[in-house]
Order: structure tokens, then C-alpha cells, then sequence
């Protein structure tokens, strides 16, 4: 009998192929150009006026391409060291299904969607990340919305009875064990929740979770640390994210210590870059922000081994009287995965100080 | 100037340097053809292992099959299983197997190591497996990928039914590979030595001539060791890179051999710059034997005295080695020391053996004569395809033997037509009914198969027990390599038998005791029989399934079914009544003629290899002999030429031509039998025991010699036939013409 072994040894162009659309390559955008490839092909597509319905939008969108649970958690150990979290799980589709057909039969190993997790943590100038993938309608792997419950292997994000979540994970020498309580209503980015990813109206559907508080235990190389801070959940489908002429995708989600939160992301490079952002004030209240409010720059890089990264930037919002400095701590934060990125704690000092989260990618050299 | 003097031989002679380039390169391309894939094997085999250790099947404990939602719920709980979805597809015991790459992820190394193309059946993803499976038999298994300390309620380990312990015996396949290679090397050496110093030979008249014009006989041999450098590296790399051409021609049979025989595949990408450099060192190494002649004096010539004693010394070492090795390597070496003894005892034998009687006719008293001298400088050629066509014998002896006895005792060991296992957590008892129902069942009987300990020297070690009803006809129709007298009566009163490899390996003989341990509970059974069990590094009992402990928990229990001579309807209403008795949805069920099928084909092609260096060898022999045959006849062209002057016709001359070509060829192949007989008995009886821990009977096939012989002809004819074409016109005085050699 041929050996299982051959196939621990072939699975890797398979999960290319089934992951990025056959292409055998991952693309070079990242992860956020998952949905480009192939284009439509039936896919429903965001557009302004579509609205959020919760609690339904927590679960699936099968007839959308791609979709995302995005976890960022800075936290702080009991001896108040600074620990970074990630939890992400995403979907994509490879058919798609209006959501009121029925799931096809799990004995038929179906392949309309595969799913992948991202774990990682980030301490003490150290990063750990493991990665998972799945094909959905078999039970390995799926999104509920109420109860929420998102899972992929034993790596689970639970509604429990009294409202809070649970989200355990583990990796390669580091798991985590947390309670989630969210705090305030959720922010709808954008236009009540369609934010535009270009100039000529293509976008997503984006809401997040700007506020949770966590605790929990961490496990780093066999040591357990104690943990709790603030944690930041976006949720976010679409079919398309970035156009063929756009390049990478630079993300931040910051927390004042004053209590405003500023959500902003730069779509693409140059003078076609293209921004938007979400200001949520000291008392809560959500200001969307058009490109032309927002000025972003890369002040300062980092070599490291994948390539050269730009680890500090500047962020003014003149109109919020916000003029930021935000700064990656020293290390080297790849998620090395099939789809390599940044994701690193930043802090942010300037017109106020906080801490937050920086996500990037398309700067990768490999 | 001196460099354009030393080269100009082969401006004269553009031939010998054609043949001593190919030469090179024909060898460094078959020797790092055989080192490339060798440590391409190892390589994967280490890969392989380092995967999978721990690699176990998962099935549930009240034996029900494994479903989807069993996988995902494992998964949930944190299990790294795998899915594998084997369907048959019914065309000559073809199948496609369902995997499902987005759940490999978690099993170890996944992220580095080689990473080869899947293309294609018998690997297809599980969607596409699952729809085949709506109309195909199938079982789907879940495969432990990564170990776990604990296991949820209602699983257990099942170790792969299907996999061998085969560390030990990859090894030793892969030992006797690359046994094969050293002699590929050694076989060409002594080709490569013996086209240079024929050519050497040719130059010592134009060098001694540079020496009298004054040029220093130690510059002298500089520039000819660089000239054999610059030759060396010239053949070498167009070599290396034709190896690993080589190496991917043979890969494929290879790896198919590899993964059928013992579970591994032949993936990993070969290592080209240490092979280069192996490569370019070996080549040194024998470029260094071939320039030996130059750093010694010249005038040496008659230094062979010492050759037949050292022949004798080898020969009787080789023997006493070859009878006491207890190590492969040991046997190796005998091995090795044999051949050299022949190859040095061949010439000396062979002057002896063309010997001319003094009242022979006149022309056959110039063959003979002739024929002696072409033996005396076609030495070393001579000498390489002796040894070539030996190995050749040889390695044809034992494929034919084993396929002949390895048939032989499958077909005694797939007694029976069926073979169904029993599902975990169901009884033999409830099946009974059905298989007592004739027109189903003609005979059957169960098998149980576990383990068993060994007591020796204070240890204890594990091997495989194999219980069964010793009374079936079944199993009373296995011929035994060795037994008391009514062995299996002895058996059913308690006797064991054991496997080949455990006798070889405790020193076991019939009618002797062996101290076991069963469940904890000590015995001592007497051995009554030692049976073959090809193919297998473990060691085995067998004994009656009525002696074994009351408690003893078998790990795999199958029963073994013959079915009615007149059954129309064949298996399918016997593994239904089955299904329904035990209440399983499906059964493992294996029919005869596929295992035997696929066991042929396991071990053709596992042989297949073998054969195919051997004769590549052979050819590069015959090639080379050819070769040097052709410019020693040329060399001598002149005195073949006098025979024209004597009055012999264009034809008889062809005739004589041919006489003396294939007299020479026969001498090589007189010489070349008992050199295979004698390596065919070391493979047989010493090697394969050493390797595998089974031995073969010792069987020669004459018929295959005459082949050999007919091959060989056929070579001096050709050698002959090119001759004659090229001969220069009569009356001409051929050493004004040729400048031939005197």
C-alpha cells in the first residue's frame, strides 16, 4: 500500500492550488488579494447601501468570497510586560452559494470554500505564528452567529451563556486561553458599514469590536504568563479587496490613552494609494474619515529577513487634531505563512499616546 | 612545443582519444548514476522517516467505520488526523486515493522538505474520491499524523496494517546498491587503465625519442598526468551530468520499487554538488591508477610474477571470508577479494589456456599464437568484462531463482481466495453460521496475529505471532525448508514453527527449544519446522491458535476463505451476509489473485533496477573491449595483412579474422562462467541471508550462458566485420601505409 507519507510530501502544491485559485503561486498582495483572483464568477459584490444585520453578520457569507474574523489584542503580562495577540480566521470562497441553499453533504467532502487560521503571538521582541487550513461544510472549520462560535480545529472563538467569548488556540511552542468580554455597540466603518477600498466605489462590508476586554493565560515555550488589555475584532467580507493595479495594503487600529480610537488603512502605494479611516472619539462617537483627511507617511524601515519594512510612520488627521508617531517595538514580526505578512503591537506617541496594532503586507521580498 | 609534441599522438590516433574520452564519461555517467540515486533514496528515506514517525491508523473501538464526522470531531478535539479515502475502481485492482491537502497542515515538516508534483491518480482530493466512492467499494481510514499522548474515549492506535518495519531491510537494499555501484567503478577503472596504458604503450616511442632530444623524463610525466587530468575533468563532467540524466530514467522504476517494497518514496532531490564532487574524486582516484605506470619506472614490465600469488592469496582469503561473514559488509568485502583474486589469476590462466600445441595445423597454430598475445594486451579489458559478465550471470541467476521459488511460496501462502478482517470489537462467532453455509464457503479458517516475546540471554525481545487452525488443509500444504517428522501434528500439540529469519537469527534448527513469553505467561515450546517468509525482516512464530492464552488480545484477527468451486456469484453475497452478521457497513477484503499480482509486480520491479545497472555494465565492457580490440587489431594491422601476402582470399582472411575475434570473446566468456556461479552462490547463500535474513536455492541457467555467448559472438563479429571493411588493398607493404606497429 502506498505510504500516507507521500502525501505529508505533495500537499503543499494542492493547498496552493486550492487556497490561491490554481495559480501554484501565492500571490503576491497577501492575503487581502485572495479575492481578486478569478474575479467574479457569481460572487455577490459589496456595494453602497448595503447595510449590516447583526447578529446575522457574524456568521458566514457563502455567497462572498472572502471574509474575515481579525482578532489584534495588546495586552499586558501580570509583571507588566507588553504581550501582542493575534486570532484570525479566514474564508474563502471557491463556489459560491446564496445563503439560503442548504450545505452541500459533508460525506462528499465538498470543496465550495477553504478556511485558514492565523495564531500569533508577540513578546519580548519574539514572534510565534502557526497557521491552519480546513475545507468547510465538513464540520473541521466554520463560522455561527448566534451563539457566536467560529472555528477551525480545536482553535475556537465560543459565545458562552453570560455573553462572554472564550478563544482558545495553540501553535508550535505557544497557546492561549482567553475571555473576551465586548464592550461597547460595534463600529460600522465607512457608510453604515460598506467602506470603500478605491476611488471608484468597490469596497467591503466592515464592522469591528473596538473594545474588549480580555484576560487569560498565555503559554510562551512552556512558561504560562497571566494576561489582560484591550482587544480590537474586525469582521469584514467582501469578493474583491484590492484591483490588479494596486499593491500591498497597510493597516492600523490604535488606542488612545485618552479613550479615541482611530481605525486607518492605505490601499495600494503612490499617488493611487488609496485611504480611508474611522475615528471613534473619547465618548464614543464614530467620525468615518474621507482619504483626503488623512496623511500617512513612512518616516522610518527595518531590514529584516524577508525584506525592508517600514516600522515607523506618521499619522495626521488634521481635521481630529491628531498628529501621530507610531512605531513598531525592536524584532521581527512575519507571519511567515502561505501568505507572508506584518502584523506588529505599535505604540503611538505625538498629539496623544497610546498603543495598537499595524498590519502590512506586500513587502515582502521572498 | 613539448605539449603540441605529446599531443600530437592523438592527432595520429583520434580514435583512442574518442574512445578514452567515451570511456570516462560512459563511467562516471553509470557510477554517478548509481551514487545519485542511492543517496536520493537514503535522503527520502530519512525524510520519510523523520515524517512519519508515529504514523498510526486511528480507528474506533467498536470496530464501526470511520466517517467524516468522526474526522471532524478528532480534529475539533485538537488531533492531528488525516483523511484517506481508498476507492477501488474496479480495472485490474486500480484504486484512487482521496487525501484532502487543506488537512495536512498540522502533521509535522510539512513546511519544508521536498515538495513534489502531485499530478494526478492514484492521488486526487477527496471530493473527487468521494464521488467515485458512490458507485465504488471504499473505506475511508483517518491516519494519526502528528502523536498524541492521550486518545478521546472510544479510539485507539491501530498500527497500519499495511506497513512493514522497514528500516533495517531499505537498508540493505540500499547497501547492495551501492555494492553494485563499487563494482561499477572497479569495472570501469580497470576499462579506463586498460584503454590508457594501451595508448601509453603506442607513445612510448615518440616519448623515448622527446627524451633523446632532451627533454627530462620527470617533465616528461608531468605533462602526461596533466594531459590525463585535463581528461579526467573532460570526461567527468559531461559524465555527471549524463549520471543524473541516468539516475532519472532509472528513478522512476526505483522509486516505484522503493515505495511498493518498503513504504518510502523516492522524493528527495538529488544532491548535485556533493555528487559532482564524489564524483570528480572517484574519477581522480582512478585517473591516479591509471598514472601509477608513469610515476614508476618504465621498464617494469615483467612485474607480474607477483600477480598469481597475490591472485591465490585473495582467492583463499576471499573464501575463508565469504564462508564466516556474519556481516554484510564482511560479505562484502569477501565478495570484493574474490573478484580481485579472478581478475588477477585470469590472465596468467588464460596465457595457459590459448597455449598453442605444436602439431596443430599452420593457421590455427598462428591463431592461437596471435590469440595469446591479444589475451596478454587485452589483459585488463579482458578482465573487466570477465567480471562484468559474471555479475551479469549472477544477478540473472538470482531474479530468475527468486521469481520462481517466490511464486512458489505465495501460492502456498494464499491458500485460500479470500481474505477478510475482522472488524475490532466483533467475534469470529458471529460469522460462523454464514461461513458454515456451503454454498458460500468451501473452507476457511482464522488467523491471529500479535506479538510474542523472546527470551534469550536474559532479554526479552518482541517478534510477530501468528496463530492459526494448524489442522487446515490450508496451511498443512506449506512446504517447509526444514522439520521433525510430522511437523504439524507436532504443531497441534503445541510445537511452534518459526520463519527463516528468526532461525537464521537465534541459530534455531528443528526439534530444538525456544523460551517465549505470551501475555506474561512463560513457556518453553519445542521447534518443529522453520518455513520461508520472503520480503520480511521480522522474526515470526506460528503456532496453533488453541494454545494461546485465554486472555490474549490479538492485534489484527482475518479469516482466510476458499470459496465454492462453482461459485457464479462470486464475493459479493458472502461479504454481505458478513457485513449483515457483524453489523459493520463495510469489510477490509483482499482476494487473492491481486495480492499475488501485486507482490509480482512489487518485486519485478524491485529487481528490475538490479538488472538494469548490471547489464549497462556489461555493455559499457563490451563496448570498451571493443574498442581497444579495434585499435589493437588496427595496431597489428600489418601482420594481419601478411596473411593476404601468404595467399589467403578476402573471405578467408574475414574467416580467420573472425576465428581469432570470437575466440577471444569465448575465452572471456569460459572465464566469465565460473565467476558467475561462484557470485551467484555468494548472493544466494550468503548475501541475501545477510540482507533479508532468507536464503534461495542455488539454481544456474545454462541457457541464459549460451545468450551471453551469442551476445559475445555477436560482438566479434562486428569487431570482425568493421576490420574487414577497412582493410587497406592487397600488395600494398601495409607498414609503409599504416605505419603500423612492429
Amino acid at each position: 500500500m502506498t505510504s500516507i507519507r507521500t502525501v505529508v510530501l505533495v500537499v503543499i502544491p494542492l493547498i496552493l492550488a486550492s487556497v490561491a485559485g490554481c495559480s501554484g503561486e501565492p500571490p503576491e498582495r497577501g492575503f487581502a488579494g485572495l479575492a481578486e483572483e478569478g474575479q467574479d464568477e457569481g460572487f455577490r459584490q459589496p456595494a453602497q447601501g448595503d447595510r449590516i444585520r447583526l447578529p446575522a453578520d457574524w456568521g458566514a457569507h457563502p455567497d462572498y468570497r472572502i471574509e474575515w474574523w481579525y482578532l489584534t489584542a495588546n495586552l499586558t503580562t501580570a509583571d507588566g510586560q507588553p504581550l501582542g495577540l493575534q486570532w484570525t480566521q479566514f474564508r474563502q470562497g471557491l463556489e459560491p452559494r446564496s445563503p439560503e441553499t442548504p450545505a452541500p453533504d459533508a460525506t462528499l467532502w465538498p470543496l465550495q470554500s477553504a478556511w485558514m487560521a492565523h495564531g500569533a503571538v508577540s513578546f519580548d521582541g519574539q514572534h510565534w505564528f502557526d497557521e491552519r487550513f480546513a475545507r468547510g461544510d465538513i464540520g473541521q472549520a466554520g463560522a455561527m452567529a448566534a451563539p457566536l462560535r467560529v472555528w477551525l480545529d480545536h482553535w475556537q472563538l465560543t459565545e458562552s451563556a453570560d455573553r462572554t467569548w472564550q478563544l482558545s488556540a495553540s501553535g508550535n511552542g505557544w497557546s492561549y486561553d482567553l475571555r473576551l468580554t465586548p464592550g461597547d455597540a460595534v463600529v460600522r466603518h465607512g457608510n453604515k458599514g460598506f467602506s470603500a477600498k478605491t476611488a471608484d466605489g468597490q469596497g467591503s462590508m466592515y464592522f469591528s469590536l473596538t473594545d474588549i476586554a480580555i484576560e487569560g493565560e498565555v503559554v510562551l515555550d512552556g512558561q504560562s504568563h497571566s494576561v489582560s488589555g484591550p482587544g480590537w475584532l474586525d469582521r469584514e467580507w467582501s469578493s474583491q479587496f484590492l484591483r490588479s493595479d494596486q499593491r500591498g495594503w497597510d493597516w492600523f487600529a490604535l488606542r488612545l490613552d485618552d479613550g479615541g480610537r482611530l481605525m486607518l488603512f492605505q490601499v495600494g502605494d503612490g499617488d493611487d494609494a488609496f485611504r480611508s479611516g474611522t475615528w471613534i472619539d473619547p465618548r464614543g462617537q464614530v467620525h468615518s474619515l474621507a482619504p483626503d483627511q488623512i496623511r500617512l507617511e513612512r518616516t522610518g524601515y527595518r531590514n529584516t529577513g524577508r525584506g525592508r519594512v517600514p516600522v515607523r510612520w506618521r499619522v495626521e488627521v488634521p481635521s481630529r487634531s491628531l498628529a501621530l508617531e507610531i512605531q513598531a517595538p525592536s524584532g521581527e514580526y512575519w507571519n511567515d505563512g502561505l501568505y507572508p505578512y506584518w502584523e506588529s503591537p505599535v505604540s503611538v506617541s505625538g498629539s496623544a499616546s497610546g498603543h495598537g496594532y499595524m498590519e502590512l503586507t506586500g513587502y515582502d521580498r521572498n | 612545443m613539448l605539449l603540441r609534441a605529446i599531443l600530437s599522438h592523438y592527432r595520429r590516433h583520434p580514435l583512442q582519444l574518442l574512445a578514452l574520452w567515451a570511456i570516462l564519461t560512459l563511467a562516471t555517467a553509470l557510477w554517478s548514476g548509481v551514487w545519485t540515486l542511492t543517496t536520493q533514496a537514503r535522503d527520502s528515506m530519512t525524510v520519510g522517516d523523520r515524517q512519519l514517525a508515529g504514523q498510526q491508523l486511528l480507528v474506533r473501538q467498536d470496530g464501526a467505520a470511520v466517517t467524516v464526522e468522526d474526522f471532524s470531531e478528532l480534529r475539533r478535539q485538537g488531533l492531528c488526523v488525516v483523511p484517506w479515502l481508498e476507492v477501488s475502481t474496479g480495472e485490474g485492482g486500480a484504486r484512487v486515493i482521496g487525501v484532502d491537502p487543506l488537512a495536512m497542515g498540522c502533521a509535522d515538516s510539512t513546511r519544508s522538505g521536498p515538495v513534489p508534483v502531485l499530478d494526478g491518480e492514484p492521488f486526487v482530493d477527496m471530493a473527487e474520491a468521494a464521488r467515485l466512492a458512490r458507485q465504488q467499494p471504499s473505506v475511508l481510514r483517518l491516519y494519526l499524523a502528528q502523536d498524541t499522548d492521550g486518545l478521546p474515549g472510544g479510539w485507539q492506535r491501530q498500527p497500519d496494517p499495511s506497513a512493514l518495519d522497514t528500516g533495517e531491510l531499505a537498508d540493505s537494499f540500499l547497501l547492495n546498491l551501492n555494492a553494485l555501484a563499487v563494482l561499477v567503478v572497479l569495472v570501469s577503472a580497470l576499462l579506463i587503465r586498460s584503454v590508457y596504458t594501451l595508448g601509453l604503450a603506442q607513445r612510448r616511442h615518440g616519448l623515448k625519442l622527446l627524451e633523446r632530444y632532451g627533454v627530462q623524463r620527470r617533465r616528461l610525466r608531468r605533462y602526461l598526468l596533466l594531459e590525463l587530468g585535463a581528461l579526467a575533468l573532460l570526461g567527468a563532467v559531461p559524465g555527471f551530468g549524463l549520471g543524473l540524466v541516468l539516475a532519472e530514467v532509472l528513478g522512476s522504476g526505483f522509486g516505484v520499487a522503493l515505495e511498493s517494497l518498503f513504504d518510502a518514496s523516492l522524493l528527495a532531490t538529488p544532491r548535485t554538488g556533493t555528487g559532482f564532487l564524489v564524483t570528480l574524486g572517484v574519477m581522480m582516484l582512478v585517473v591516479l591508477w591509471c598514472g601509477l605506470d608513469l610515476l614508476r619506472n618504465q621498464e617494469n614490465r615483467d612485474g607480474h610474477r607477483w600477480q598469481v600469488p597475490v591472485a591465490a592469496g585473495c582467492l583463499i582469503g576471499g573464501v575463508a571470508l565469504v564462508l564466516g561473514a556474519d556481516s554484510l559488509l564482511a560479505a562484502f568485502v569477501a565478495t570484493a577479494l574474490l573478484l580481485a583474486g579472478a581478475g588477477l589469476v585470469t590472465p596468467w590462466l588464460l596465457q595457459r589456456l590459448v597455449a598453442p600445441h605444436r602439431d596443430a595445423p599452420p593457421l590455427r597454430l598462428w591463431r592461437r599464437r596471435e590469440l595469446g598475445v591479444l589475451v596478454r594486451r587485452l589483459a585488463l579489458p579482458l578482465v573487466a568484462l570477465q567480471l562484468a559478465a559474471g555479475t551479469v550471470i549472477a544477478v540473472h541467476a538470482l531474479v530468475h531463482t527468486f521469481e520462481g521459488t517466490f511464486n512458489q511460496w505465495l501460492d502456498q501462502r494464499l491458500a485460500g481466495d479470500l481474505f477478510i478482517e475482522v472488524p475490532d470489537g466483533k467475534a469470529v462467532s458471529a460469522v460462523v453460521p454464514v461461513l458454515s453455509q456451503s454454498h458460500l464457503v468451501a473452507g476457511w479458517h482464522q488467523v491471529l496475529r500479535g506479538q510474542v516475546g523472546l527470551s534469550a540471554n536474559g532479554t526479552t525481545r518482541t517478534l510477530d505471532l501468528m496463530a492459526t487452525d494448524t489442522r487446515s488443509p490450508l496451511v498443512r500444504g506449506w512446504s517447509l525448508l526444514d522439520a521433525v517428522n510430522s511437523p504439524w501434528q507436532a504443531v497441534s500439540e503445541g510445537a511452534v514453527l518459526v520463519n527463516e529469519q528468526l532461525a537464521r537469527r537465534q541459530g534455531l534448527s528443528p526439534g530444538g527449544a525456544l523460551a517465549i513469553v505470551l501475555d506474561g505467561e512463560r513457556r518453553k515450546v519445542t521447534v518443529a519446522g522453520i518455513y520461508a517468509d520472503y520480503g520480511r525482516p521480522a522474526g515470526e512464530v506460528l503456532m496453533d491458535m488453541d494454545f494461546l492464552p485465554s486472555g490474549y488480545t490479538p492485534g489484527f484477527r482475518s479469516l482466510t476463505i476458499t470459496l465454492p468451486v462453482n461459485n457464479g456469484s462470486g464475493q459479493g453475497p458472502l461479504v454481505a451476509a458478513l457485513e449483515q452478521a457483524w453489523q459493520v457497513d463495510s469489510l477490509q477484503v483482499r482476494d487473492n489473485e491481486t495480492v499475488h499480482r501485486i507482490a509480482n509486480r512489487i518485486f519485478r520491479q524491485t529487481f528490475a533496477l538490479t538488472r538494469a545497472i548490471s547489464y549497462l555494465t556489461l555493455g559499457l565492457a563490451v563496448a570498451a573491449l571493443l574498442l581497444t580490440g579495434w585499435v589493437v587489431l588496427g595496431a597489428r594491422q600489418w601482420y594481419y595483412q601478411l596473411l593476404t601476402i601468404w595467399g589467403l582470399t578476402g573471405r578467408a582472411w574475414f574467416r580467420v579474422i573472425f576465428m581469432l575475434a570470437t575466440e577471444l570473446m569465448l575465452v572471456v566468456w569460459a572465464a566469465a562462467v565460473p565467476v558467475g556461479i561462484a557470485l551467484t552462490w555468494v548472493l544466494v547463500q550468503r548475501i541475501n541471508p545477510l540482507a533479508f535474513g532468507w536464503s534461495l536455492p542455488m539454481a544456474v541457467y545454462p541457457g541464459f550462458w549460451l545468450e551471453l555467448m551469442a551476445l559475445l559472438v555477436l560482438a566479434a563479429l562486428s569487431v570482425a566485420g568493421a576490420f574487414y571493411l577497412k582493410r587497406p588493398a592487397t600488395g600494398v607493404a601495409p607498414v609503409l601505409v599504416t605505419g603500423g606497429e612492429r
